[in-house]
């Protein structure tokens, strides 16, 4: 593959070797380098515990189960005997399929379908299997399991022992107390905590030492487990381990294979580090520049160091990078220290094109033009996803028109009976048919390229940049762990020097010694710098008018003669172009004078792919006339306006006049010296219905007049009133503009505003929820008295 | 929110969701 450029690291590994016995020096005068490797050779004393939970079948995915099979492979070849490996994976020896596979989609015009009906029926399905590891038996990975296992080896495992506890799975986040988060396991509500797991490992001899390897999401909260129990002010002196991101990230090797690409994620890229050998140290250092995923790996030492570091920031009362730089700057004095870290942070920098940073003060800087460039490209990814995705959907409906053969092929009755591999056979036969029938369309296949191309930048862009953020947070992480260490160094006690000691050198486990015959590559792919980025978010830059809309209702559509691209406009932001233009909510957008849009939300993939500052002009239907707007695209903004919210209580209650009846007397004014109470409604809307009872009571026993606002059309609320059984008020309006939405900042439904005689607005209420009721003052519903229903 | 319906002519752009207590309509916006 050209664009794959392969490097060998053999230089870096053995340039590692000396600053090692360099740091080993240092390690005499002070607390400044890394211990140097543990030799192997206990290998025939270590023990492995693999844990795949899984959860339940559909969550299993396959790559946990390709991680268990790595791990297992390269301990099988570093020595350690089969027998001290256990492997507790979903639901053990049980033959039942207990894992989900997809087959990865193999054509490359699938594409053409997203966004369409057909994109979820005719995609490779999830198919189930029963997870296997080579000749190993696997236990079922519940709480029974473990515990059993931990029983058992709190008497086998003895003093020189090492256990290396490896977690591949799910994980959840303990939202409040990110130091307890916990490890899926098989079956339902079976989980394990921090503090459970701690228990466990309490149970062995103190003497056997326990390395973990965690991939899990939100993994970091293990971190913990260095402490015997909550609130020890020193570690245990037996353990230590490595996690593949923060207490509060999920991790990318627990997501689906296919979510993105094959083999992802800090599991993978740990294992390729481990191939040839050395430590798990040395691992971690390189998946620091290899997992090319929004992860945040880092390792106990970090964990305790920081909070070495956090105690001190809080004990003087500043802030903790005030603190950290403040010793970064003691470290910096003497740099050659420092190289090995120094030359590991340009690394990072290099592989994501980014730069190399020293402090933290330079890193919160670049991380909040980091995060604002993220989301804009997040949602250019959208849009330019959303117009791509209708334009699909448009030119399958097409094809489909002339082409009745496939439109009867793929009807759901034909469909549903076929194998997958006749379904598979089936996409590339209608893939080539309809690449064909677009090929023709020469328009529209120029506008599906840009569109695609687009959206494929924006994807790309967007991801890298969530991808940055993890590197800044890793660097981050790197950089408070340097100022640790000067900090010990120079200011730390006997005994945070000792613990961070214990912690690095469990750190620096080696399975196996490292072979110097063995190639070891490493894929750097392409990661454009920052400032590319920038130019890709600039070229990826959609136009913007500045509106909400939604499809014209065919009643309108027939009564106007317009086109299926003719929307209506909902809301008007405020300072946008289509508020300069002069559009108003209540306006159809019909298209270009003399060239009216026809495909439905056209007027999105228009606007964004017009000329930024070149004025447009626009063909408008409002009210029973036709009126041309001059409209000048801006920029999509990084931050849409808000739309006015909801008027004050006391203040007047914005006029309702314009609205159609479709039943009931015809309100003109909200000033006719009675209350009324406005209920916002749809007939699509649960509980809107809910409400209807309680609401009836209501009308009736205060004497006020419920007035319910639909935005929908006569014909749908006709239909409805028709199936609807039991009571409904009598004076319902229609407002298919949704101008009243709008003014009374409606954003959902039921909604209640009560006005008084004097047309003020005395309260607002949404969502109904029967526990609770209508909260309306001196009101409350006796449930016995239901109404008759008109 | 559990959200128990999902409908509207264009389901992936605008959308009606209603929840057991509150619905929503997500609206296209450009």
């Amino acid at each position: 593959m050209s664009f794959v450029d392969m490097i060998f690291t053999k230089s870096i590994r053995s340039f590692d070797f000396r600053v090692l016995v360099l740091n080993a020096c240092l390690l005499m005068a002070g607390m400044l380098g890394e211990p140097s490797a543990i030799l192997a050779g206990e290998v025939a004393r270590t023990h492995a515990l693999l844990i795949n939970g899984g959860g339940n079948r559909q969550i299993n995915y396959q790559s946990h189960l390709l991680h268990v099979n790595r791990i297992y492979g390269l301990l099988g070849e570093a020595g350690v005997p089969g027998n001290q490996i256990s492997i507790l994976s979903a639901d053990g020896a049980d033959p039942v399929a207990d894992m989900a596979t997809r087959e990865v989609q193999k054509e490359t015009d699938f594409w053409m379908l997203s966004g369409t009906r057909l994109e979820r029926t005719l995609r490779p399905r999830i198919t189930y299997t029963n997870s296997e590891v080579g000749g190993a038996s696997l236990q079922s990975a519940t709480r029974e399991s473990l515990q059993a296992w931990f029983e058992s080896a709190a008497s086998s495992l003895s003093s020189g022992d090492t256990l290396l506890i490896y977690v591949t799975d799910h994980g959840t986040r303990n939202k409040d107390d990110p130091a307890n988060n916990r490890i899926t396991l098989w079956g339902k509500e079976e989980s394990i905590g921090v503090e459970e797991f701690r228990e466990l490992i309490n149970m062995l001899q103190p003497t056997v030492r326990v390395v973990t390897v965690m991939s899990q999401c939100f993994s970091g909260s293990f971190a913990n487990l260095i402490y015997a129990k909550t609130g020890d002010e020193f570690p245990r002196a037996n353990l230590a381990g490595f996690f593949s991101s923060t207490a509060k990230r999920p991790a990318y090797g627990c997501y689906p294979e296919n979510r993105d690409k094959y083999q992802v994620g800090h599991s993978f890229r740990f294992f390729d580090a481990l191939e040839p050998g050395g430590s798990l140290l040395d691992a971690h250092k390189e998946v620091l520049f290899t997992d090319r995923t929004p992860d945040v790996p880092f390792r106990t030492s970090d964990f305790y160091l920081e909070s070495i570091l956090n105690a001190r920031a809080e004990s003087l009362g500043v802030e903790l990078d005030d603190v950290v730089d403040q010793w970064l700057k003691k470290a910096w004095r003497d740099r050659e220290n420092w190289e090995t870290e120094i030359r590991l942070l340009d690394r990072m920098g290099e592989a994501f094109g980014y730069f190399s940073p020293r402090f933290l003060s330079e890193l919160s800087q670049h991380s909040d033009a980091l995060a604002a460039t993220g989301k804009q490209l997040e949602s250019y990814k959208s849009a330019w996803r959303n117009a791509q995705r209708s334009l699909n959907r448009e030119n399958l409906d097409r094809f489909l028109a002339i082409r009745h053969d496939w439109t009867a092929r793929l009807t759901k009755e034909a469909l549903k009976p076929l194998s997958e591999a006749h379904r598979s056979d089936l996409t590339s036969e209608l893939l080539t048919d309809l690449a064909a029938y677009t090929k023709n369309d020469s328009a529209t296949a120029e506008r599906m390229k840009l569109l695609r191309e687009k959206a494929e930048a924006t994807r790309m862009a967007s991801y890298r940049a969530k991808v940055r953020e993890g590197v800044v947070l890793r660097m981050r992480i790197m950089l408070v762990s340097i100022a640790g260490r000067q900090y010990l160094s120079q200011s730390g006690t006997e005994a945070q020097r000792e613990a961070y000691k214990n912690l690095s050198g469990h750190e620096a486990f080696v399975l196996r010694e490292t072979d110097e015959s063995r190639d070891h590559r490493i894929v750097k792919e392409p990661f454009p710098s920052f400032e590319d980025e920038l130019k890709i978010a600039e070229s990826s830059l959609p136009g913007w008018m500045g509106i909400r809309f939604r499809t014209l209702s065919p009643q309108k559509r027939g009564k106007y003669q317009l086109d299926d691209g003719a929307v209506t406009v909902q809301a008007v932001f405020p300072d946008s172009p289509a508020q300069q233009a002069g559009l108003e909510a209540g306006d159809i957008i019909i298209g270009r004078p003399g060239q009216p849009f026809t495909e439905r939300d056209f007027v999105r993939e228009w606007v964004m792919t017009a000329p930024i500052g070149e004025t447009q002009s626009l063909q408008v239907q409002r009210g029973e006339n036709q009126i041309t707007l001059a409209l000048t695209p801006k920029p999509y903004p990084r931050k849409w306006p808000s739309l006015p919210g909801p008027p004050k209580v006391g203040s007047p209650a914005p006029s309702i006049s314009s609205l159609e009846t479709f039943r009931g007397r015809p309100v003109e004014e909200l000033t006719q010296e009675k209350p009324y109470l406005l209920f916002f409604w749809a007939t699509w809307c649960g509980p809107c219905k809910a409400a209807l009872p309680e609401l009836m009571a209501y009308e009736q026993e205060h004497k006020v007049t419920v007035l319910s606002v639909t935005d929908e059309v006569a014909e749908t609320v006709d239909a409805f009133l028709q199936k609807h059984e039991g009571p409904f008020p009598e004076a319902i309006v229609l407002d298919e503009s949704r101008r009243s939405f709008l003014a009374y900042g409606v954003s959902g439904t039921p909604r209640f505003v009560l006005v008084d005689e004097e047309g003020k607005i005395k309260s607002f209420n949404s969502g109904y929820r029967a526990s609770r009721g209508l909260v309306i003052e001196d009101w409350k519903w006796d449930k016995g008295q239901v109404p008759e229903g008109k | 929110m559990i959200f128990e319906k999902i409908e509207g002519p264009d389901a992936l752009n605008a959308k009606n969701v209603s929840g057991p207590f509150f619905a929503v309509q997500i609206l296209v916006q450009m």
